[in-house]
């Protein structure tokens, strides 16, 4: 297992005037290999949830294991654990601070103890593993690229120490289709270099349903659903009050077939709901 | 004179000693007063600079910029067409200046010398108008997304501006915020006939509007109602752009030899499928 939550719960700012409950009793287990979406509503829990995974957070009640590391021991070995679990923030471009495209990508393997050969080779692989020319990007500045580049350079900047789980919050936001699209297939490719598990939270539901296999929902700070992505979308109930919304794939067979119609799937691409649609239709083409 | 914002010929780009960037090229539109518009285009293909353009925030190299007439070049008129012409921007966080809502929305017509009556009942209808006005005097920090975004834009209204421009202001929300933040500014445009200029990634918040303008390396390449442009497949996606779910199904469909009408919305091919059978 590379992950394993039990019953966590946790309070800020417990036992002042301020206190407010974040996430309660929260229970889930994520297998290695696993590629796990995380949705709610801002305010649901699901940063607080994530920043637990690599001990931002230290749990309050409840137990979490990465891993062989148990984050509720006295003192757990935090370097390896952050070494294993890479996290890349909401608009992680914004955390590049370097004068040059290479040394950004250096950083973290550096101070994992690489040294500046092993460093220079890692941050080489990790450059053209997330798509950039390494001869073009290496000299220059982070800020001289474009937004989508940016924050390639930043998720090279998580991988180059090779984690085996990556963890991104909303890796989408603020790109254009082009962009998010490219950042996907990107996640999807680091899957097959090095990356073993990937968990995303984004506010995007056509994402979600064309590129994670599971996803965990949350709503006000609990667990309210964890299933794949076709199960939980065939339900649009199971949505009423969490504030999100049907990807509009599975949103449209919906309103079909509360027309009457029967449409047994719950589509996740525009090209499952077009299948859909023909297999409804049959061969009468209008 | 029904157009409220003019632009001719207008070029722009952004240089320094020596770097030069292409803003926006021979730019020629007119903004119809109380028309809803969306401005659609990927990262750096012009939108954000041609509504710099629309405030004076920006001045064109060549050719002109008119707000109600008066060129943006006019520096005694300058604030008349900023207070003319509002914009929200991306992040809420970055626009709030006061710790209690109702101070942040009086912050700019005391700016402007208002009378404090008159500010006083600025304030109160801005925020009734985005449904915040029970919340008047809480911290804007604790406030949802949304419901931080629906502030800023108060904090425009408070301004009475002609015009609200809306630069992706719905990127950073989740679905609930975005919706809320849409629905205000479709409320605006209905019901105080105030003229909406919404930036977008996210066609399917173009699907409603009266207009939409899609921008590619710094040129306008489509401009016209949703369905019009929305038929031109090739152009959006050379654009860098996508088409909504809904579109993109019909015309798969119709490729396939169904006889399915033109659709823009959810609800609008599911209607076009269940009559088909």
């Amino acid at each position: 297992m590379a992950i394993e939550v039990k019953n966590l719960t946790y309070t800020y700012s417990a036992n002042t005037p301020f206190e407010k409950r974040a996430i309660t009793d929260i229970s889930f287990s994520i297998k290695e290999g696993e590629t796990v979406g995380i949705i709610g509503s801002t305010g649901s829990g699901k940063s607080t949830l994530i920043q637990h995974l690599n001990g931002l957070i230290r749990a309050e009640s409840g137990s979490i294991k990465v891993y062989d590391i148990d984050l509720t021991a006295k003192k757990p070995n935090f370097k390896r654990l952050r070494s294993m679990v890479g996290m890349l923030f909401q608009y992680p471009e914004y955390q590049l601070f370097e004068d040059t495209v290479l040394k950004d990508v250096s950083f973290a393997p550096r101070n994992f103890g690489y040294n500046a050969e092993q460093a220079a080779r890692a941050a080489r692989e990790a450059i053209e593993l997330v798509g950039l020319d390494y001869e073009i990007v290496k000299d220059k500045s982070p800020f001289e690229l474009s937004g989508g580049e940016k924050r390639r350079v930043a998720i090279a900047g998580v991988i180059a120490y090779r984690p085996k789980i990556l963890i991104l919050d909303e890796p989408t936001a603020g790109l254009d289709p082009a962009g998010k699209k490219e950042i996907l297939s990107l996640i999807q490719h680091l899957k097959s270099g090095g990356i073993r598990t990937v968990i995303a939270i984004s506010h995007n539901m056509d994402e979600i349903a064309e590129y994670t296999e599971r996803v965990l929902v949350l709503n006000e700070g609990r667990l309210v659903a964890d299933k794949t992505p076709k199960e939980l979308f065939a339900d649009k109930n199971a949505f009423a009050n969490t504030g999100l919304a049907l990807p509009h794939t599975a949103n449209i067979a919906n309103l079909i077939r509360e027309k009457g119609a029967d449409i047994p799937n719950t589509p996740l691409t525009t090209e499952e709901l077009c299948k859909d649609i023909v297999a409804y239709l049959g061969g009468d083409n209008g | 004179m029904n157009n409220i914002i003019s632009v001719k010929n207008a070029t722009f780009a952004y240089k320094t000693e020596n770097t030069f960037s292409r803003g926006v090229q021979n730019i020629n539109l007119n903004i119809e007063r109380g028309s809803f518009v969306a401005l659609v285009g990927h990262n750096g293909s012009g939108k954000s600079t041609l509504a710099k353009l629309f405030n004076g925030f920006l001045i064109p190299d060549e050719g002109e910029v008119l707000v109600k007439g008066i060129s943006t070049t006019d520096e005694d008129k300058i604030f008349d067409i900023r207070s003319a012409v509002g914009m929200v921007f991306q992040n809420p966080d970055n626009q709030m200046v006061a710790s209690i809502i109702e101070d942040d929305l009086a912050f700019g017509p005391e700016n402007l010398g208002i009378a404090r009556d008159e500010i006083r009942r600025r304030v109160d209808w801005a925020l009734k108008t985005v449904g915040m006005y029970e919340h008047r005097t809480r911290t804007p920090y604790k406030l949802s997304g949304g419901q931080k975004q629906r502030v800023a834009i108060a904090a425009i209204l408070a301004m009475l501006p002609e015009v609200l421009i809306l630069d992706e202001s719905t990127a950073m929300l989740d679905p609930k915020g975005r919706a809320e933040v849409l629905q205000t500014a479709k409320k605006l445009n209905q019901e105080e006939n105030m003229t909406v200029i919404l930036i977008t990634h996210y066609m399917d918040e173009a699907v409603d509007a009266d207009r939409v303008i899609v921008m590619n390396e710094g040129e306008i390449v489509l401009d016209g109602t949703p369905k019009a442009v929305f038929k031109e497949t090739k152009t959006i996606k050379s654009a860098g752009l996508e088409l909504p779910v809904a579109i993109e199904a019909a015309n798969i469909l119709r490729a396939e030899g169904y006889n399915i009408p033109e659709v823009l919305t959810d609800e609008e091919l599911a209607e076009a499928v269940w009559r088909l059978k």
